[in-house]
């Protein structure tokens, strides 16, 4: 993996040049496994994708991942991310390619990919009727 | 009763935002790019899908017509996964509402009917008079041509809103009477059971055969006009 361009997980790595560096990124998110404990200001495959030289706790607020921020200074991380609407769109395509490389995109795709979408969706619109859904519960007193 | 039946064919709004857009656009999330020689299952199947139908509809077509694939192709494949989705419990149907199959049939027919127009004028002109029409009858079946010329694209709209709402509305209210015959009498509330499932599949069906039907039908005039 030395070809990779080591780049910080920032909220402005929208619409990459090539396919690759997405198919590589979405690959490469959040590792499941646990990471094991990194030695004092060395980094390491343990760190991730963010492959910037130093361990995560001593990169800048700004580049922290949200599992390695501490929680008095979640506040403060929140307010930093980009909410510009340029950044908002890179939310919303990094997350539709996450869970699209995980569930959707691989050798051998289930049913379980597409049908997980249709429950949130089944889901969303029920949260939205729920105020007409209320009156029609099984209820002796409305 | 009566407000709940049709409460589920307003647009929907969340917290007073209109959220029909991002409804509307929810299908085009349901088929991926196929950016690869060989895809995932998902795009695979969508592809041979696809290629059935359109090789089904626009085999017809001269040369001419066959520049219209992409289009007709988006459009069945857009009113059969938004027919689909309605499907699923509390969900809203775009293709229930009027304006929006309105906004699909006009600009369609109008398109057929203008390339027909300018490219073969003579003989766009001449479909106002079937053949071997005695001569005192011209002047009213040249009126009545023109007024069904006219009433192809609110037939369009109006075939696929009435058949969408019609469902939608029957699957409510066979399931409401189910709900309320099974404190008074089970065997006919399985029966109604019976028929609510029946209605299902005939549903399911009626979404994909709508789409095809208005689809096959823009084809059909795009075919007299090229």
């Amino acid at each position: 993996m030395a070809h990779l361009q080591p780049q910080p997980r920032t909220s402005q790595d929208l619409l990459p040049v090539s396919l690759c560096s997405w198919v590589s990124q979405g690959a490469c998110s959040l590792p499941s496994s646990p990471r094991a404990a990194p030695r004092s200001g060395q980094p390491g495959l343990q760190d991730g994708v963010n492959w910037v030289g130093r361990s995560q706790e001593t990169l800048p607020l700004k580049e922290k991942r949200l599992l390695d921020v501490k929680l008095g200074e979640l506040p403060s991380w929140i307010l930093m991310r980009d909410f510009t609407p340029r950044g908002i769109a890179g939310a919303f395509q990094r997350g539709y390619y996450r869970y699209y490389n995980k569930y959707v995109n691989v050798k051998k795709g289930s049913v379980a990919g597409l049908s997980m979408v249709l429950a949130a969706y089944v889901l969303f619109n029920y949260c939205r009727c729920y105020k007409e859904l209320k009156h029609e519960r099984l209820r002796k007193y409305h | 009763m009566n407000e709940n039946l049709f409460a589920s064919f307003i647009t929907p709004t969340v917290m007073g935002l209109p959220i029909a857009i991002l409804i509307i656009m929810f299908p085009s999330m349901l088929f991926p790019a196929p950016l690869r020689l060989v895809n995932n299952r998902l795009i695979s199947l969508q592809h041979w899908l696809i290629q059935l139908t359109s090789k089904q509809m626009m085999t017809i077509h001269n040369h001419k017509g066959q520049t219209w694939s992409l289009m007709l192709m988006s459009l069945i494949m857009f009113i059969g996964t938004t027919n689909l989705l309605g499907l699923l419990p509390h969900s809203f149907t775009p293709t229930t509402q009027l304006s929006m199959n309105l906004g699909m049939a006009i600009p369609l027919w109008a398109g057929t009917v203008v390339t027909g127009f300018r490219n073969k004028t003579k003989a766009s002109l001449a479909h106002f008079l079937p053949q071997g029409t005695p001569t005192p009858l011209i002047p009213m079946l040249v009126i009545i041509e023109t007024i069904s010329l006219f009433i192809q694209p609110v037939a369009l709209a109006v075939r696929l809103t009435a058949n969408i709402t019609a469902g939608h509305l029957l699957m409510h209210l066979i399931g409401g009477a189910t709900l309320a015959l099974m404190s008074i009498n089970m065997p006919t509330a399985l029966i109604t059971f019976i028929v609510l499932i029946l209605l299902t599949i005939l549903e399911f069906a009626v979404a994909m055969i709508q789409a095809y039907v208005f689809t096959l039908l823009v084809s059909l005039y795009l075919h007299d006009n090229t």
